[in-house]
């Protein structure tokens, strides 16, 4: 069982995923502002962070994971970015394609199947 | 206009100085070339805006020379320069798409007349190709942002179901309600996107016909409060009404309804719980002017410019679970402007929001 944080600006998005990993057992936080969530993961130490990458501003979730990944957080989490441009303009979009710049450690298209969720997460909170 | 670049081809050197001499102090660009190889060597190279072309050249017929403009697709007006204009010279040369003609000898002011001609026409050519640019630039851009916009609740309404049919949603059949509500509300949000954008098109593609008839605003107005009266119930806020009917007018009852029924919906979802809404209206002289005014969330002072624009929502702390095509100001300010009317907004962030319509009381044809 690993505890989960969310970060999207969607809560429809982040109410069905919080039902996906629920349903595996995990616990879930979710937050809905890009800015309050590194606060929030010191606070709440989760073992995996999911990020969406357009939030409010468009960079706000490219940002975000680049602050966890200095480790301002007090820790430095596994990171899966979630991603709806990646589909648009067909560009494959992970982490081999833009050179490793963005530091995730996974990515996901929108819209995601909740197994390649599960996957995700499960693998990289177990993965330390 | 950037600088326009012409060719001057001509064999005698007299020609090719002189005319650079009167072009390059009217600040064109000249660049000469003495028989027809050079000269169309320079025209395949680009760069070139207009031409000016001997009808005689001691390599090749000036005529020819259009004939490879036109099979090359090369974009260049020319001006063909000729010694002895005939009639049937200027009909062989424009039916090989000359756009001009000098007739030798001719004078500074000659010269200069013929090029400004041409360069008028380049101005508008590059008008016209620049705006069709743009038209395609905006078409490509509302297709991208109406995709995107069905896209987002379609995501949504799949990934709930997806998560019922798949076991991700328990089995508190409170929980699944819950669940079902969440998609029957994207769903009403995207119907309310096709709609507003049906009306959009119809109004825009002036396909809309308008049916101006007598009628009573005020019998308007308090229709549209009754049916808004749930929402702003819901929400604690009350609608005042400040007029007395009947106010007569004729106009397209459809249309003002559609306008009113986007201002008090706004009205009630931008305010704040608790609040007010105030529709005024009266007729002075040959206008009638209708506000309504909120004591909402109000508008910040860089999103007011953009209001009117299509799927432009302000995004501020207060606005994002608040439901909306983008497209209800757009609707509204097309079809106030289509009744001869004008709209005008007035608010202030965290204060209240006020939109005026004046319209006139009897819409012309």
């Amino acid at each position: 069982m690993a505890k989960v944080m969310m970060v999207d600006d969607d809560p429809d998005f982040l109410d069905i995923q919080r039902g996906v990993l629920e349903s595996r057992g995990h616990e879930v936080i979710t937050v809905e502002k890009a800015s309050e969530a590194v606060e929030a993961a010191r606070r709440e130490k989760p073992d995996v962070v999911v990020v969406d990458l357009m939030m409010e501003e468009e960079d706000a979730g490219f940002e975000l994971c680049y602050r966890f990944k200095k480790g301002e957080a007090g820790f430095v989490p596994p990171v899966v970015m979630v991603t709806g441009v990646a589909s648009d303009p067909g560009i494959p979009f992970d982490g081999g394609a833009d050179g490793g710049w963005i530091k995730a450690d996974a990515f996901l298209n929108k819209p995601i199947r909740p197994e390649e969720l599960i996957s995700a997460v499960e693998r990289l909170a177990g993965g330390e | 206009m950037e600088a326009v670049r012409i060719l001057v081809i001509d064999d005698e050197e007299g020609m090719r100085l002189g005319c650079r001499k009167v072009l390059e102090r009217r600040g064109f660009e000249v660049k000469t070339a003495a028989d027809g190889a050079e000269g169309l060597s320079l025209l395949r190279s680009g760069g070139i805006d207009l031409a000016l072309v001997d009808y005689k050249l001691p390599d090749r017929d000036g005529m020819s020379i259009l004939d490879e403009v036109r099979s090359e697709g090369l974009d260049v007006p020319c001006i063909m320069i000729t010694a002895y204009a005939t009639l049937e010279s200027a009909v062989a040369a424009t039916k090989k798409g000359a756009y001009d003609f000098l007739a030798k000898p001719f004078t500074p002011a000659e010269l200069n007349a013929a090029v400004d001609k041409a360069v008028e026409y380049i101005r508008l050519q590059r008008e016209a190709k620049r705006l069709k640019e743009e038209k395609k630039r905006v078409r490509l851009e509302f297709v991208r942002i109406v995709s995107h916009e069905l896209k987002a609740p379609l995501a949504t309404i799949e990934g709930y179901l997806t998560n019922l049919l798949e076991g991700y949603a328990g089995d508190d059949p409170e929980a699944w309600r819950r669940i079902l509500e969440r998609c029957k509300l994207r769903a009403e949000g995207m119907r309310k996107l096709i709609e507003d954008l049906l009306d959009l098109t119809r109004i825009e593609s002036g396909s809309k016909e308008s049916r101006p008839e007598e009628m009573d605003l005020a019998a308007l107005l308090d229709d549209i409060v009754e049916v808004f009266e749930p929402q702003a119930e819901r929400k604690k806020v009350v609608v005042e009404k400040e007029y007395r009917p009947p106010i007569p007018m004729f106009a397209d009852v459809g249309e003002l309804r559609i306008v009113f029924t986007n201002l008090v919906s706004n009205a009630i979802k931008y305010n704040r719980e608790g609040g007010k809404v105030t529709v005024k209206a009266a007729r002075e002289g040959d206008e009638v002017t209708v506000e309504v005014s909120d004591t909402g969330i109000g508008i910040r002072e860089e999103d007011r410019k953009k209001l009117f624009t299509e799927f432009f929502r302000a995004r501020t702390p207060e606005t994002r679970n608040i439901p909306g095509s983008g497209l209800g100001l757009a609707i509204v300010r097309k079809l106030v402007e289509l009744g001869g009317g004008r709209i005008e907004v007035e608010s202030e962030y965290g204060k209240g929001t006020t939109f005026r319509v004046t319209l006139p009381a009897r819409r012309e044809g």
